[in-house]
């Protein structure tokens, strides 16, 4: 028994080049939809936007090991399932079929959680729910959304610039850690409550897997053909990303209006889920419920086709998406889910069983990685949404609201003070980070409107002119928002004569990017 | 005494099983990277080796296990040390060189096939496809890189100058991607792009 285990191992590993790992191409491929590169470069000053060396790893870097990390250790996945069905709060939405022997090597990780609260922390939707406090020992807590906002606050505001490095790593390594949490919600297993279908044995492979996700795994070309599929919600919330609280269990949506959660819930299987298979009370969803009106059965070649070019198999089609199409070897029926071939053509479609194969993975995976891919970059440009202007003023530094929302100051429920402030701090000669002075924000700065902070310049500026201006306090709806804004010198504009004629132009102050402001042609 | 003798037999059957299992990839890999067109030794190129443990039960994860980088010489030799460990997945490979495809050891850039050819084994010929004007660096770069824990790698290094140029890239497709119709896929925008950055009016990037 050993030996034929032990053997079935080593085909494991001779398959396993397909190993590659889902999340973090999923997050590489969000990257470059992001608004991030030019955020960085225009607001941070980090030239090569998300190509900059930070802490010995590009940012890329730190947000693709984010994506893995949160796998690791093995329990913390159990915080990854999240049920947007309304039967069930936000602390109640976790998973629950769990066998005994996981729950018990995972009693470390308990009480879990449910996705949308180990990402966000909100228990109800942002941004009036409540927030999930976290009282187990740090190992056991997630790295989420706040955790995220204090390292970018800290990266920003350190005094010593190795710490302020290490905190912009951690910002992004956190990021890429609810990155993975929202991917997760384009697993349709990992949004109704089946941890079992993660507990299936393949012929090839000594361990169980989930196959759908080992399928996305063996196929990395779909994560690099997913055309993203970017939200568009009436009011953007935080926790709106993964469900926006709409899909009532009636009405099944599949625009992008709705949370990552519902759709895959509302529309897709997964192994364990179907209805026409007699699942378990937990394993019960009212959608996607197949029936004769809207589906119909097509042939086509099975998975297999290549090895057993005479196998056909019959699908569950949507007719949605047009008749049977004849079958040719690119497999062009719609595979919803794979039928029996004993049931007759005539059978009611509701009653067959069904289950899901590789042309199955491969059509959902085509429809819900592109929404992966999307809602990963909208949800980065979530967190870097916040843009301040910054001008320099006679004594000072004129501060305006960039951004599409209000920036305000809020009461923290957790210690009863006011948060909300603008705060300017340069670098000294020590390469110290200092703060020069600070704007309490007593009314909310709209969209387009200005401050003006007052200083006296400081002796010590490493750069003299540069200064790192910082925002802390409510950012439209979200509290706890930081904004960050790193100024330059104004340029030097100079007149220079060329052949005779005099033309004005201007150069950064430290020596670069000279360019004609006015060339004069009248000479 | 019968008994003995099936005891026997068994512990040696696992002491196969498991020697096959660690010298799998205890071995070393040596090769020689070519170009693919005039057969002469690439000097230079960066051979990065990942090797990965997949941990878990259900909820399965994978974990960096070691990072091997050599430079090839001027013959275009290199020599990459295995690992001693039963449960390691088998290792990525890349190989990179400035001007050419990154070659990797289960895909193929461009059209991301899987590569069947490759063997952990000694005496590997590499041959290094010539980078074409009309490949995306962006593209390229995600091929490569996707799925790898390079850090500050050599690897990470080398491929930095694709980096200006996949961010320009990027910039285009953030813009084009609004003009994207419903249902329609990239290939258009990104032939606009190739198009725009790296060919003259006139000329077509189909060449």
């Amino acid at each position: 028994m050993i030996i034929i285990l032990m053997s079935l191992k080593l085909s494991s590993v001779s398959n396993a080049y397909d190993n590659t790992i889902t999340h973090r191409k999923i997050t590489e491929r969000a990257m470059p939809y992001s608004t991030l590169d030019n955020f960085l470069k225009q607001n941070l000053g980090i030239v090569s936007g998300f190509n900059e060396m930070i802490n010995g790893q590009k940012i890329i870097g730190w947000l693709s090991n984010g994506s893995d990390y949160e796998d690791t250790p093995m329990c913390r996945a159990s915080n990854h399932f999240h049920n947007p069905l309304p039967l069930l709060t936000w602390s109640q939405s976790y998973v629950t079929d769990q066998p005994w022997w996981i729950a018990a090597w995972c009693s470390d990780w308990t009480p879990y959680y449910s996705n949308i609260t180990w990402a966000t922390g909100y228990l109800s939707p942002a941004p009036v729910g409540a927030k999930a406090s976290f009282t187990q020992d740090p190992e056991h807590t997630p790295q989420n959304w706040d955790k995220a906002r204090q390292y970018y606050y800290e990266a920003l505001t350190g005094t010593n610039s190795r710490s302020r490095e290490i905190s912009l790593g951690r910002t992004f390594l956190t990021v890429g850690q609810i990155m993975h949490l929202l991917e997760d919600m384009a697993v349709p297993a990992h949004t109704r409550n089946d941890f079992t279908s993660h507990l299936i044995f393949r012929g090839d492979q000594l361990l169980p897997i989930q196959p759908f996700e080992y399928y996305v795994k063996a196929h990395p070309e779909l994560v690099m053909g997913a055309t993203p599929a970017f939200p568009s919600f009436e009011n953007i919330t935080l926790t709106n990303f993964w469900d926006t609280d709409r899909y009532n269990g009636t009405n099944p949506s599949t625009d992008l209006s709705v949370g990552l959660a519902e759709f895959t819930n509302a529309n897709y299987f997964s192994d364990f889920t179907i209805p026409n298979n007699s699942p378990t009370a937990e394993h019960t969803f009212p959608y996607p419920a197949v029936n004769s009106t809207d589906y119909q059965i097509c042939y086509d070649y099975a998975p297999t086709s290549e090895d057993y070019p005479w196998l056909l198999r019959k699908y569950v089609s949507r007719k949605s998406r047009g008749g049977c199409p004849g079958i040719t070897p690119e497999r062009k029926a719609d595979h919803f889910a794979a039928v029996s071939p004993l049931y007759s053509e005539n059978a009611d479609i509701s009653t067959r069983e069904l289950w899901l194969d590789d042309n199955v993975h491969n059509t959902y995976a085509k429809e819900l990685l592109p929404r992966a891919v999307g809602y990963s970059a909208g949800l980065l440009n979530y967190f870097f949404r916040g843009e301040l202007g910054v001008t320099h003023v006679p004594g000072g530094l004129k501060v305006k609201n960039l951004s599409a929302e209000a920036m305000a100051s809020y009461v923290d429920p957790a210690t009863n003070n006011t948060v909300g402030t603008i705060g300017v701090y340069y670098d000294n000669t020590a390469h110290e980070r200092q703060s020069l002075a600070s704007y309490n924000l007593t009314t909310p700065l709209e969209p387009s409107q200005g401050i003006t902070i007052f200083f006296t310049p400081p002796t010590d500026n490493v750069a003299p002119l540069k200064y790192i201006v910082v925002f802390r306090g409510k950012l439209g709806n979200e509290e706890g928002a930081v904004i960050g804004k790193v100024t330059l010198p104004p340029p030097v504009y100079y007149v220079k004569t060329v052949n005779g004629v005099d033309n004005i132009y201007k150069i950064s102050s430290d020596g670069s990017n000279g360019t004609a402001v006015y060339e004069n042609n009248l000479g | 005494m019968k008994k003995r003798y099936v005891l026997l037999s068994i512990a040696l059957l696992l002491a196969l099983v498991m020697f096959c299992m660690i010298f799998g990839y205890s071995r070393g890999m040596t090769g020689i990277v070519v170009d693919s067109v005039t057969g002469k030794p690439v000097e230079g190129a960066v051979v990065y080796a990942e090797w990965t443990k997949t941990k878990g039960i259900g909820l399965t994860y994978t974990e960096l296990y070691k990072i091997t980088e050599k430079i090839t010489d001027k013959n275009g030799k290199f020599r990459v040390f295995g690992v001693f460990s039963p449960f390691v997945n088998p290792p990525t490979v890349v190989i990179y060189k400035r001007g050419y495809v990154a070659w990797r050891n289960d895909y193929i850039f461009p059209g991301y096939e899987r590569r069947y050819d490759f063997e952990w084994k000694n005496t590997q010929l590499i041959k290094l496809e010539h980078f074409k004007r009309n490949y995306s660096h962006s593209k390229h770069i995600f091929f490569f890189r996707g799925g790898l824990n390079l850090g500050s790698s050599k690897l990470e290094q080398a491929y930095s100058w694709e980096d200006p140029l996949a961010s320009k890239e990027e910039e285009l497709l953030r813009k084009k991607i609004k003009t994207l119709k419903p249902g329609e896929s990239e290939g258009r925008i990104w032939e606009e792009i190739i198009q725009e950055l790296y060919f003259q009016k006139g000329e077509t990037s189909d060449e």
